[in-house]
């Protein structure tokens, strides 16, 4: 991982209700917040809805819900779609 | 028969891990809640027994998910178990983790493990995860761990014996290091730390570095040597602590993979909470889901707390007239009963609320709703500087201040939560409703309508609004104002739905009442006494002399309703609150209020509603007769005018200066106890005063 490249797919991203794998976390402000609440690498993780404004994000993350700000979902880092079985 | 505690047992664990089931299950009742030095945030601290006879203190540490610490109670956490004694003394860590997330749930706890705390591990909600398909292999886990491990159930009381039973026959040993060797700090600068601030554990000095800024046991030369230690090592906070926390979990999954088996792919637990989550966050079916259920909160407190509350009120006034009775009359009786029990009861009238609140909000947040709630109105909220839990707060606002004051305690983002404080008096709450009541009715005649609107029940919606936007106004620009080291963001888990458990519910609302009780009645009870001492005592000699002139002067002194009216009124007038009130004249007079309206100010600190009261002693109207006070207000020349007291510019001013000004002494004590700190209640008592002052005065300008 070489987080100085630009990262197109991140989890704020993610088509409704479609599932991807995380490949890491951003750094940043938020990073050791979200890999405490278990978004880790290869964490399977979809978007289920999102709220009024588009924003926060309902997003499930293995098997736990979690409510993201757009902002802090930009901080996951997806795998790309390709390498996803 | 008080005994010495012979241990202290700490809980720990993540939020929503069944911590508190489980603390309420050991310690019963027999809890106290503490403020921390310095911060509001609450540990709870209970007694438990164990076979052996001997009793421990149970100390509930705040939910917390690592030692990097984002939220307040998460710093508290570090503070705590960071404190130089606590690490000496090393109490016994009870780790509360969720069956249905191990994963999470270990690293805080494999980071306590490098503290060198002893630890022990109960897992809770292994019903659910037993539903979802996960067997864990405790006997493999506690091997691999290196620590006892329980399974746990809060509700049932399930496993706890056996916790009780470990704890009477051996004593816990310090766990072993997770992570066996610190690699984010080279060796030397480790060394010089545990040196510097004598700790053995190379972990605790790993976070000394990394949180130091933090930590309040450190002297400013504390910070300034570790500041310049951590650039001398190139030493990078936010990357060691994300280095940290991978290196776990780098090992924690592969543990789990070892002991946990999930021998389903359905994770069932949660198709009840995802069904019910396609209404209840629905994009606009949730939101007016959380507004029904907000109106049903602040109908509940509103209609139901009146029962209890005329019952206590009752009481009281019965107790009053018994004493009343008992004792001559007299400056003694008056103390008794328009000072000290007045105060009392100013001080229980308030539980009925309270309790209702705390059970309602108890259910939601025990539920897993009030996640979803804060989730759902973030988007508002966060361009206020609060967030979803706020709202609760201003919607019980519209019943009492009291209440909803207390109710911000689930904020732990301490800026949004002390913002939430300092707006939630300016919506108008229940005791406004008698002073807006008679004033409107000054206003406006009672039978004007426009169409289907009725003129005053407009008016009032009016004060309503002036009030909520008022609040929301206030929050926006204090957003700017107060700085915070916290981050501002939301990632919040949304927990399972699940039942609430009904002893949490009762031993959380019983806290709540006790701690109003004994804290912020101090305050009620000693502004009370000091209000009565004002109004019962004035410049020798004066009130008496008024007291004899009265009585000389009326013609029909067999009419003894006319004369203790007209007594009360003379005596009010030359008390020391009557003289404030005829000082503050010039200061009131630009927004149209004469001294006798001034005197209705000062008491009505006591409560807004007393407003009603003292105006009716001021215009010496006997009994509780409201149409006859409003026609003596009407009444009422101004001497060196000729003209109405009351006109519409006056009456006007007043009710914008009640919208906004912090008329209400318990308010006040609340807001002491809760901000711990009178910086911001004072604050708050100026800018509401200055605030109203300010209104009424364009007010009553504009229309005059």
């Amino acid at each position: 991982m070489n987080p100085t490249q630009p990262h197109d797919y991140t989890a704020d991203k993610l088509p409704l209700q479609v599932k991807a794998h995380i490949s890491h976390i951003q750094p940043g402000g938020l990073s050791v917040k979200l890999l405490q609440m278990g978004c880790l690498p290869g964490k399977e993780i979809e978007l289920v809805r999102k709220s009024l404004f588009g924003n926060p994000l309902y997003m499930r993350v293995g098997n736990q819900f979690l409510a993201l700000r757009t902002e802090e979902a930009a901080q996951i880092i997806l795998q790309p779609a390709q390498t996803q079985l | 028969m008080e005994q010495q505690p012979a241990a202290t047992l700490l809980l720990a664990g993540n939020p929503n891990s069944g911590k508190t089931s489980v603390f309420n299950s050991l310690t019963g009742l027999q809890q106290k809640v503490g403020n921390f030095a310095g911060v509001t945030v609450d540990i709870k601290s209970g007694i438990t027994t164990l076979p052996n006879g001997q009793t421990w203190t149970v100390t509930d540490l705040p939910g917390a998910y690592s030692l990097h610490p984002t939220s307040t109670e998460e710093y508290l956490v570090l503070q705590t178990l960071l404190n130089p004694q606590l690490l000496q003394q090393k109490h016994p860590i009870l780790y509360i983790a969720d069956a249905t997330n191990l994963e999470r749930h270990l690293l805080f706890l494999t980071q306590l493990m490098c503290l060198g705390y002893p630890l022990m591990l109960g897992i809770t909600m292994t019903d659910m995860s037993e539903a979802a398909g996960i067997k864990i292999n405790l006997p493999k886990l506690s091997e691999k761990l290196n620590m006892p491990v329980f399974i746990l159930n809060g509700r049932t009381g399930q496993g706890l014996d056996k916790v009780k039973h470990y704890l009477a026959n051996q004593q816990p040993a310090p766990a072993t290091p997770f992570v066996p060797q610190i690699t984010n700090i080279d060796a030397h600068t480790l060394q010089t730390i545990k040196q510097q601030f004598n700790t053995q554990n190379d972990y605790a000095a790993e976070l000394l570095l990394q949180h130091y800024e933090q930590l309040p046991f450190f002297t400013p030369d504390d910070r300034q040597f570790l500041s310049r230690l951590a650039q001398k090592a190139q030493f990078k906070s936010l990357h060691a602590q994300v280095a940290d926390t991978m290196q776990r979990f780098d090992q924690i999954t592969p543990l789990l993979a070892k002991t946990v088996n999930t021998y389903t792919a359905r994770g069932n637990n949660l198709s009840l909470t995802a069904r019910l989550d396609q209404w209840l966050t629905h994009p606009i079916g949730g939101l007016l889901i959380f507004f029904l259920l907000l109106f049903g909160l602040f109908q509940a407190i509103f209609s139901f707390a009146t029962y209890p509350m005329d019952w206590i009120e009752g009481s009281f006034a019965m107790l009053s007239d018994w004493v009343k009775t008992v004792l001559p009359d007299g400056l003694l009786a008056s103390l008794l009963t328009d000072g000290l029990l007045a105060g009392l009861s100013g001080i229980v009238i308030f539980v009925p609320q309270i309790a209702i609140l705390f059970f309602l909000i108890g259910i939601l947040e025990e539920s897993g709703y009030m996640a979803r709630a804060v989730y759902l109105s973030d988007n508002l909220m966060r361009r206020f500087g609060m967030n979803g839990r706020s709202l609760v707060s201003l919607f019980s606002g519209m019943a009492c201040a009291v209440p909803a004051i207390m109710a911000t305690r689930t904020i732990t983002n301490q800026k949004e939560r002390l913002l939430t404080i300092m707006v939630t008096p300016l919506i108008s709450c229940s005791a406004r409703i008698p002073v807006y009541t008679i004033l409107v009715a000054l206003l406006i005649p009672q039978h004007l309508t426009w169409g289907f609107f009725n003129a005053q029940g407009l008016m009032m919606l009016t004060l309503y609004l002036a009030g909520i936007l008022a609040a929301f106004g206030v929050a926006a620009l204090l957003k700017q104002l107060i700085g915070t080291r916290e981050l501002s963001f939301l990632a919040l888990e949304l927990p399972p739905y699940r039942l609430p458990y009904w002893k949490n519910l009762l031993i959380g609302t019983w806290q709540k009442v006790w701690v109003f009780i004994t804290e912020a009645g101090k305050i009620i009870l000693l502004i009370s006494l000091l209000l009565w001492g004002l109004a019962n005592f004035g410049p020798a000699g004066k009130m008496e002399a008024a007291e004899k002139q009265v009585t000389a002067t009326l013609a029909n002194p067999a009419d003894t309703l006319a004369l203790q009216t007209l007594i009360a009124e003379a005596r009010l007038e030359n008390s020391y609150i009557g003289h404030l009130g005829k000082v503050i004249e010039p200061v009131i007079a630009p927004i149209g209020f004469d001294w006798k309206i001034g005197i209705a100010l000062l008491t009505s600190f006591a409560a807004r509603e007393v407003f009603v009261g003292t105006m009716a002693t001021i215009y010496s109207v006997g009994g509780n007769d409201e149409s006859n006070l409003r026609q003596k207000m009407r009444a009422q020349m101004n001497p060196k005018t000729n003209q109405p007291v009351f006109n519409a510019a006056t009456i006007l001013s007043l009710l914008v200066f009640y919208i906004f000004a912090m008329q209400c002494m318990s308010t006040l004590a609340i807001v002491k106890r809760e901000t711990n700190s009178w910086k911001w209640t004072l604050l708050q008592l100026v800018y509401m005063t200055v605030m109203a002052y300010t209104a009424s005065w364009l007010v009553y300008s504009v229309m005059s």
